[in-house]
């Protein structure tokens, strides 16, 4: 590797830090779910176990809220009419920041909020 | 590695190694689609690879051509063709395509440049910059400003992905005997 390829492995480390450093400024001080679709955005508390019904261009996807006392709520898609899946494949999220998308039915899951004390900064597949 | 200081190769040979290098597009689009995507949208970047091995042989029209041959190739391996999916991938390969061949141009003009630099450098902007446009398209079209929150894994994935496919395109042109013929007509 030359002086510019390092130069552009830089570039890319700072983007990657940069925006990871402006998505982890908190919003609010509880952790709640933000549920966007075209038809506007939806927030929920946390603290119930329940499924979400979140319309799009291609029919609806489920979301589902599971609330268990002494552990992290956990959220994921069950079920969507997109093509590949790969919002159910994402898995569950439960940690702030964290996030889950299904492009071509224009649904974004998302749990914002102030991390808790002791919770990791950021997350890395 | 030596450079040609001329290309050897008829306009014929040049017809024949551009659908030869969009049909490998095409197969390491194949390929790409058996890795599990972590994000939507996001690709590995390895068909991107024949582009990137093709920038010293070829000039702008083949190369726009075989940008062309690559986003048909994956958008039929991915089945999303008729998609605006596919609007993401055209706009992503494209602005990949005009940093690389610029940068390209640029290395071409300023030897002090290209000395300092290898195809690592045009894979790791190739990347850099199809991320940027597919973030900014996401934001633009279809989930507003919370598409920001995708954008740090979008970076760090592209530039593992940018890194690894510059470092393969270098090593492969550095030691392939076989594209230094097929490319240069040298052995």
């Amino acid at each position: 590797m030359k002086l510019f390829d390092f130069v552009w492995l830089a570039m890319g480390i700072l983007l990657t830090s940069v925006t990871a450093w402006a998505v982890a400024s908190p919003a609010s001080t509880q952790p709640r779910l933000e549920v966007q679709t075209d038809a506007g955005v939806w927030v929920y508390p946390l603290t119930a176990t329940r499924t979400i019904e979140a319309p799009g261009p291609l029919g609806v996807t489920d979301v589902q809220v599971r609330a268990v006392t002494g552990k992290p709520t956990q959220v994921w898609v069950s079920d969507s009419p997109c093509k590949n899946k790969i919002c159910i494949e994402m898995g569950k999220i439960s940690r702030v920041g964290q996030w889950v998308a299904c492009l071509p039915n224009h649904v974004f899951v998302r749990i914002s909020g102030t991390p808790t004390a002791g919770g990791l900064d950021a997350t890395a597949y | 590695m030596p450079q040609p200081t001329e290309r050897l190769l008829t306009s014929t040979d040049h017809r024949r190694l551009v659908p030869f290098l969009g049909a490998l597009s095409l197969f390491l689009s194949t390929i790409e689609y058996l890795f599990p995507k972590p994000v939507p949208f996001f690709r590995l970047g390895l068909a991107n690879l024949p582009l990137l091995v093709g920038l010293d042989t070829f000039n702008f029209r083949e190369l726009a051509l075989l940008l062309a041959l690559k986003v048909a190739g994956q958008a039929l391996v991915n089945g999303t063709l008729a998609s605006y999916v596919f609007l993401f991938s055209l706009a992503g390969s494209t602005a990949s395509f005009l940093v690389m061949v610029g940068l390209h141009r640029l290395m071409r003009r300023f030897p002090a440049v290209k000395r300092r630099s290898s195809l690592v450098s045009l894979g790791l902007a190739g990347a850099l910059a199809s991320n940027t446009v597919q973030i900014l398209l996401s934001i633009q079209f279809i989930f507003g400003p919370t598409s920001l929150v995708i954008a740090p894994l979008f970076y760090g994935l592209g530039t593992g992905s940018g890194l690894a496919v510059g470092l393969l395109a270098q090593t492969f042109t550095q030691r392939s005997h076989w594209w230094k013929k097929v490319a240069y007509g040298t052995n």
